[in-house]
């Protein structure tokens, strides 16, 4: 039985997701208490990022690379420290989008505040997890105010449509995430990545296969891999882009480390069979990804398909089943989040009060009607296609470099040649921007400071990982190599 | 001597593109002016580039490194050698040209299109100076952009379907590239060392498998971009649609990235494989030239004429390039050269006739030497340069590329020489069709001769032509030397199959793999 006991190690470990924890529910008592007092949004939006900044200075402060708290089940580590960072940027990126799109498609600010730190704590948990019960935890604290974020329209069909198939789909996932847990532990006899680790040699063989292949269903769920992401397009559309975007980096994020975790740590002895089953999804995932999204019209369903095609590209990156592919992982989630937020960020710029803007010919002649932003988009949209020197561009390299490292040479061809064909897509985006005149009246945009803040951010951070990505890069890499 | 003069050129276009984007875009002239002003930076600079440069020298010299990613081993790292110098000083000199050229061809969003072309330059600049495999990656794929913005902004009818083509189609190819770089990188650092330093890849241990199938990567990438039959279908509806500056770049720099790459890349990384290759390349050349040449003909277009004998013309460059012989490389490195010179002239004299007719069909010309007689000499004497007369400049290139080709293989210099008549009945037809015969068209009567700005953007070009047609030796003397290198490299390497020089003892045992 594992000893669980209350340390310095513990407090430590806990005090990122305790910190956004006690700061939404600060939230949600400012909403009780002061029902009527309806000071705007900027105070719970800068009340939220207080907390973010606190979540993010612990972490950082909680850094280790000791032994794990609570019996070895939950660690602090620098895969761990990573990934909070990635989802406090997230977040952050998505609260600023909500600043003026929550009002302007009338949802209680607060609510939208308080729902993304709660979310925000179970990824935190998940980062860390280093047992199955940690993280199963991790999961369903992450998912719960997820599903009630896509929801969070109540008047709008389309949002009530993308919460209930989240929901119910969700449910199933779990399901099959406990069959997996159960079938593991029946096996080995422990929860723990580490006990499972050792126990592997032994353990009937058909439970442990039959295990894995459950926690990769709930996983890839929770990812949005094909087959299992016939939610993801239908969610991402009717759930409103604020919290879009938060799903397709955020809770993305976290269920991709907590799979990489799992399976490069717990299951490493079971390599082999894993990776084939990998190697086959991802190559699924991203083509298919990628050339439905050929065929959409509209600017949150594209994107929803493009956001699949990268959970492929982060499936082959843990298909290589190396450290080095773990460190290749939290390189691109990072990237990712700073050039897909931007993305979501101008798609809400673009849109318009009570008719929120969706079609692509929406973006006819941003460039001539907004050069900065049309500017923006442009590089957040080459920085996806891979389009060097822009951080998608290192990202995808050093996927690409783990790949090949670990003789896995087709499956970056294959990944290669998708990047290609997302250019097609990308591409059109562009030419609606830059190289077609406006189709319909636009009328002046209002005055969005706190959104054009997230551009700008985002902005940044994909030019300057692009260029200067050492940092960042040897600090993913590190991680993982610091692991087992 | 320790100014960075090869960063100086690089990145003066893209600073003083950013500078040009806070001038006023009205009147026009305004970013016009100042976008020539600036294009003679770089272009001086290149002079002095070209001053400093050693001509004995044959390895790169002028070399700038800076550490940039170490955890890569990736460099910032520029060179410049035979191969790259005078493609950087046409680069630079084609830039300001074609800034003249398309001063009324342009028309609307003029300071766009103005910052496009420095970018442009910028990139082409960086892929030519970069020792580093990121960093030539880097601008390879970089050019590719401001490419397809002028495609899709300024371009004709089909612009969209020509842009999306283009780009797609060259990613393909870079896509496999970046790839076999990785794999080759990854090699490399089995030795203990990681490093895209292009000089130390030079002596990766690869396996004949692994060094095969890595050339092949690398040559995809690169025949896309010369473009080699049957890889070259993006050429025409990219140079159909795209505007006349456009036209030029592309088939003046663009194009020559191609073959650049091979010499800089293909052929020292993989000297084996790449001798191994020789077949395929010269036949796919040879069947070039002729498909080119054929194609070429019966064009109603007279941009997709040029078009089609770029892609016979590129055919003998490449054809240069893999003679593995002294005179046949340097002439197919000459070759680029005048290829971009000629055809730039080209593209840049049908944009000023179609600037005035909106017409580029050869049929509806005719008769017009005495309407516009400055226009007409000029368009000859490029038209005489294309073809290779004794006296300009694509003669010295042929011939020693057919010398070159005649000591290693001479069935392949007998076929590619019938390219050169084919390229001369084309050529004249069109001249004769467009600038001689009746005038039938009474439109053309009161078209007005080239204005003195359009004279003056033609001008350094048709002076080359002359200067490289009678005296090439300046020119040839500072390529020789690198090729003389890459020619010795080859040799240590045991890649002596198609080498001229050890050619005649035929029972040379061959090294498998080193």
């Amino acid at each position: 039985m594992i000893d669980i006991g209350f340390g310095t190690a513990e407090a430590w470990a806990i005090a990122p997701f305790t910190i956004v924890t006690v700061f939404a529910i600060g939230i949600l008592l400012y909403e009780t208490f002061f029902p009527d007092n309806d000071r705007g949004v900027e105070l719970p939006f800068w009340f939220s990022i207080l907390g973010l900044c606190g979540a993010a200075i612990a972490s950082l402060l909680a850094w280790t690379d000791g032994p794990a708290a609570y019996g070895g089940t939950f660690s602090t580590d620098g895969v761990a420290v990573f990934t909070n960072m990635v989802c406090i940027l997230a977040a952050g990126l998505s609260l600023m989008m909500g600043v003026h799109y929550m009002d302007l498609i009338g949802v209680k600010a607060r609510e939208f505040h308080s729902l993304v730190l709660f979310t925000l704590a179970g990824m935190m948990i998940m980062g860390g997890a280093r047992d199955l019960i940690v993280l199963f935890l991790g999961i369903e604290v992450m998912s719960l105010p997820a599903y009630v974020l896509a929801g969070i329209r109540r008047q709008d069909e389309k949002s009530g449509e993308a919460a209930l198939k989240y929901f119910l789909l969700g449910a199933f996932a779990t399901s099959f995430l406990l069959y997996g847990i159960a079938l593991l532990y029946g096996a080995t006899g422990t929860t723990a990545y580490a006990g499972i680790s050792a126990a592997l040699g032994e353990a009937p063989r058909i439970a442990v296969l039959a295990g894995i292949g459950m926690l990769i269903v709930a996983l890839g769920f929770k990812v949005g891999v094909v087959p299992f992401h016939f939610w993801a397009p239908d969610v991402y559309q009717g759930a409103p882009t604020a919290v879009t975007a938060l799903m397709a980096v955020g809770v993305k994020a976290a269920a991709v480390v907590g799979t990489a975790r799992l399976l490069l740590t717990g299951l490493e002895g079971m390599h082999a069979e894993w990776s084939a089953v990998l190697w086959w999804l991802a190559v699924a995932t991203m083509t298919l990804g990628n050339v439905v999204a050929i065929a959409q019209n509209n600017v949150k369903r594209m994107p929803a398909y493009s956001s699949v095609a990268h959970a492929g590209y982060l499936f082959a990156a843990i298909a290589a089943g190396t450290p080095r592919g773990g460190g290749a992982v939290l390189f691109y989630l990072l990237v990712y989040a700073f050039m897909n937020l931007g993305a979501f960020a101008v798609v809400i710029a673009v849109g318009r009060k009570d008719e929120p803007n969706e079609l692509l010919s929406d973006f006819a002649g941003l460039g001539s009607r907004r050069p900065l932003l049309g500017g923006a988009m442009v590089l957040f949209l080459l920085s996806l296609m891979g389009i060097p020197p822009l951080a998608g561009f290192v990202g995808k390299l050093y996927i690409i470099e783990a790949l090949v490292d670990s003789q896995q040479v087709w499956l970056s061809v294959i990944l290669i040649l998708n990047s290609v064909v997302s250019g097609y897509y990308y591409l059109r985006v562009i030419i609606e921007m830059f190289m077609r005149d406006a189709t319909a009246e636009h009328p002046e945009p209002e005055a969005q400071p706190y959104l054009m803040l997230c551009v700008f951010v985002a902005l940044v951070g994909t030019v300057f990982l692009g260029l200067f990505p050492d940092l960042a890069l040897d600090a993913a890499r590190d991680s993982f190599a610091a692991l087992r | 001597m320790d100014l960075p003069i090869l960063s100086l050129i690089t990145f003066s276009p893209l600073v003083l593109g950013l500078v040009l984007l806070f001038l006023p875009s009205e009147p026009v002239t305004i970013p016009q002016r100042a976008a020539f002003v600036f294009s003679l930076i770089p272009f001086a600079l290149s002079l002095l580039m070209l001053n400093a440069f050693d001509p004995a020298v044959g390895e790169l010299q002028m070399i700038e490194t800076v550490s940039w990613m170490p955890s890569l081993g990736i460099y910032y790292s520029l060179g410049v050698d035979g191969f790259s110098l005078w493609l950087i000083v046409l680069t630079t000199l084609l830039t300001p040209v074609v800034i003249l050229g398309s001063w009324t061809d342009i028309r609307h969003r003029v300071k766009e299109f103005l910052f496009f072309m420095l970018v442009l330059e910028w990139g082409m600049l960086g892929a030519l100076v970069a020792v580093d495999l990121f960093l030539f990656f880097m601008f390879w794929e970089l050019m590719l952009f401001p490419m397809a913005f002028v495609l899709g902004i300024w371009g004709g009818p089909r612009r969209y379907y020509a842009m999306v083509k283009f780009v797609l189609y060259t990613m393909a190819g870079s896509a496999l590239m970046m790839v076999a770089m990785l794999y080759l990188v990854l090699a490399h650092a089995k030795s203990g060392v990681m490093t895209f330093d292009i000089v130390t890849l030079y002596d990766t241990v690869l396996t004949h498998r692994e060094e095969t199938l890595l050339f092949w990567a690398f040559a995809l990438a690169f025949f896309i971009k010369v473009p080699m039959f049957p890889f070259h279908t993006w050429l025409p509806d990219a140079h159909t649609e795209a505007p006349t500056g456009g036209s030029v770049d592309l088939a003046g720099i663009l194009l020559k990235m191609g073959g650049y790459a091979f010499l800089r890349f293909a052929i020292p990384l993989f000297p084996l494989a790449a001798q191994e290759a020789f077949p395929i390349v010269i036949g796919l050349s040879v069947v070039g030239i002729v498909y080119g040449a054929m194609v070429a003909y019966p064009q109603p277009d007279m941009k997709r004429l040029v078009a089609y004998s770029s892609v016979s013309h590129m055919g003998f460059v490449m054809l240069g390039l893999y003679a593995f012989d002294v005179t046949g490389m340097t002439g197919g490195i000459l070759q680029m050269v005048n290829h971009g010179l000629t055809t730039g002239g080209l593209f840049l004299l049908i944009g000023f006739i179609y600037d005035r007719t909106h017409t580029r069909q050869i049929a509806e010309y005719g008769g017009i030497w005495a309407v516009v007689p400055t226009f007409s000499v000029l368009f000859l004497i490029v038209t005489m340069g294309s073809i290779g007369l004794p006296g300009t400049n694509s003669f010295v290139g042929e011939f020693m590329i057919l010398i070159g080709m005649f000591r290693v293989h001479p069935w392949a210099a007998v076929i590619a020489t019938t390219g050169v008549i084919l390229g001369a009945a084309y050529m004249l037809t069109m001249y004769k069709h467009v600038v001689f015969g009746p005038l039938k068209n009474p439109a053309l009567e009161t078209l007005t001769d080239l204005s003195p700005r359009e004279v003056l953007s033609v001008l350094p070009i048709v002076v080359l032509i002359f200067w490289i047609g009678v005296y090439p030796k300046p020119f040839l003397n500072r390529i020789e030397p690198t090729v003389e290198v890459l020619l010795g490299r080859l040799e240590r390497a045991g890649a002596t199959r198609y080498l001229a020089e050890v050619a005649e003892p035929k029972d040379t045992p061959r090294v498998a793999a080193r």
